[in-house]
């Protein structure tokens, strides 16, 4: 183990706060990648259907979620598995999500695609970041590539087990029955 | 390569360094192994959530409540858990102790409380077997992400990776030859991160009151003091920069309890303790 703190000091005081002035997202997998990392070796159509509006509300119903289901990437392999991906909103940030169904109706994987840490409306405003000017940070933060090793946050993957929940709704009250 | 999987009640990213001239078979058995990664991480999971009614740990629970001195195998991922978590209670003086469950919010009997025991009344014995001398209610909540990240190491240095990084809602461990730079979330509510320091080939976990406030049960902090029962209710960031994500997760519980960084404990698991204000 190593480990070099700017000063070696136990404790740090709050100096090297930096805001983050864009908005940057973490991609994970890409939709055809998150296709092999669940289904290895199987082939996915993309089924185009238009969600009946009473499926609609019993998702949102049964889980909560209110964000609008936008059912762009609905596939279905041969063998009868499915790969369903949805986008929901956490605490601030737009989610990307896969979920893979084996033939039998069970949940086979649950994969981020990707994760948009925006917090949109908090970055404009301008009182938020005037309160960072002049103050140094040590360390050049490229955020793309450094910010990438962040402890001291547990982000709740709730909306997403939500998510998850709406996915199967969607299953079983209309997929399976296709 | 990168992943994330929603696990352990957080996202549990996954990182492993690929070379820029990588073949599309290697790429694949990478993902495979994230694969395996992700299933030895959410075994820890269901064998070790206290919230998962058939979980060993919920199992035990409550078997301690009907015939004292029961004996009980357990699987040795959680033997080796129990062997931990007593090793940091005895060091620690019992600061940290992952038998605090009957003090959370969500607890159903008030009156049970003090009947309750800790991590220390257990018995280790041979074979995984462990007696329960007393009515416990175990949580390693404390612990138990610390030691899937560390399982998950596991299997990523059997598999020869040279360089990685599992990092499950702030509990991450690296391998390798590389340094990361570490960076502690400041708010949840705004995007400011506080430039730590530099690690390779080690461990950082923070706990911190900050956050993960039981809202809806009066805004407690979920962090305990097992000698008196009470919520550590200040501002502070406890972060632990130790050889294992295990060792880091425990001792930052033992850090925002005392506050002490001079406890000699650190030294003993070649831990250093971080406080930020």
């Amino acid at each position: 183990m190593q480990w070099h703190s700017p000063s070696y000091l136990a404790v740090i005081c709050l100096v090297t706060t930096a805001p983050l002035g864009q908005v940057f997202a973490k991609q994970y997998l890409s939709v055809d990648e998150v296709k092999q990392v669940i289904f290895s070796g199987e082939v996915f159509t993309k089924i185009d259907i238009e969600v009946p509006e009473l499926i609609k509300e019993k998702m949102r119903k049964e889980s909560g979620v209110r964000y609008a289901y936008q059912q762009k990437h609905i596939w279905k392999s041969s063998q009868g598995s499915w790969l369903l991906i949805d986008e929901v909103v956490g605490k601030h940030e737009m989610i990307t999500y896969a979920v893979g169904i084996n033939n039998k109706g069970q949940i086979h994987g649950v994969e981020i695609l990707e994760y948009n840490e925006s917090y949109g409306e908090q970055i404009r405003e301008k009182k938020w970041l005037e309160q960072f000017k002049g103050r140094a940070a040590t360390e050049p933060l490229r955020f793309n590539q450094e910010i990438k090793n962040i402890t001291g946050a547990t982000l709740s993957s709730k909306h997403v087990t939500n998510g998850v929940q709406r996915l199967m709704v969607l299953y079983r009250e209309y997929l399976s029955r296709t | 390569m990168r992943r994330n999987r929603p696990m352990l009640g957080t996202f549990v990213e996954l990182w492993i360094e690929e070379d820029l001239h990588i073949n599309p078979e290697q790429m694949a058995f990478n993902q495979e192994i994230g694969n395996v990664v992700y299933q030895q991480m959410e075994k820890v999971q269901a064998l070790m959530s206290s919230h998962d009614k058939s979980s060993e740990i919920a199992q035990l629970n409550r078997l301690s409540k009907t015939v004292p001195g029961i004996v009980f195998t357990l699987h040795p991922w959680t033997y080796e858990v129990f062997m931990i978590a007593q090793r940091v209670f005895a060091e620690t003086g019992g600061v940290f102790d992952c038998g605090v469950g009957q003090y959370s919010p969500s607890y159903p009997s008030k009156s049970d409380q003090l009947q309750d025991s800790g991590i220390g009344s257990i018995d280790l014995l041979e074979n995984y077997q462990i007696r329960l001398n007393q009515r416990l209610q175990i949580d390693l909540g404390g612990i138990a992400k610390g030691y899937a990240v560390d399982r998950g190491i596991e299997v990523l240095k059997n598999f020869e990776i040279k360089n990685a990084l599992i990092n499950a809602g702030g509990d991450l461990r690296i391998i390798g030859g590389i340094e990361q730079s570490i960076y502690l979330k400041e708010s949840l509510y705004r995007d400011a991160y506080i430039y730590m320091g530099k690690l390779k080939d080690g461990a950082v976990a923070t706990s911190s009151t900050r956050f993960g406030r039981d809202n809806k049960k009066g805004g407690m902090s979920y962090l305990i003091n097992p000698k008196t029962g009470e919520c550590i209710e200040d501002d502070l960031s406890y972060s632990i920069v130790a050889p294992t994500c295990v060792v880091a997760d425990c001792l930052t519980k033992a850090l925002a309890i005392e506050k002490n960084i001079h406890a000699p404990y650190f030294e003993t698991f070649g831990a250093i303790p971080i406080i930020v204000e």
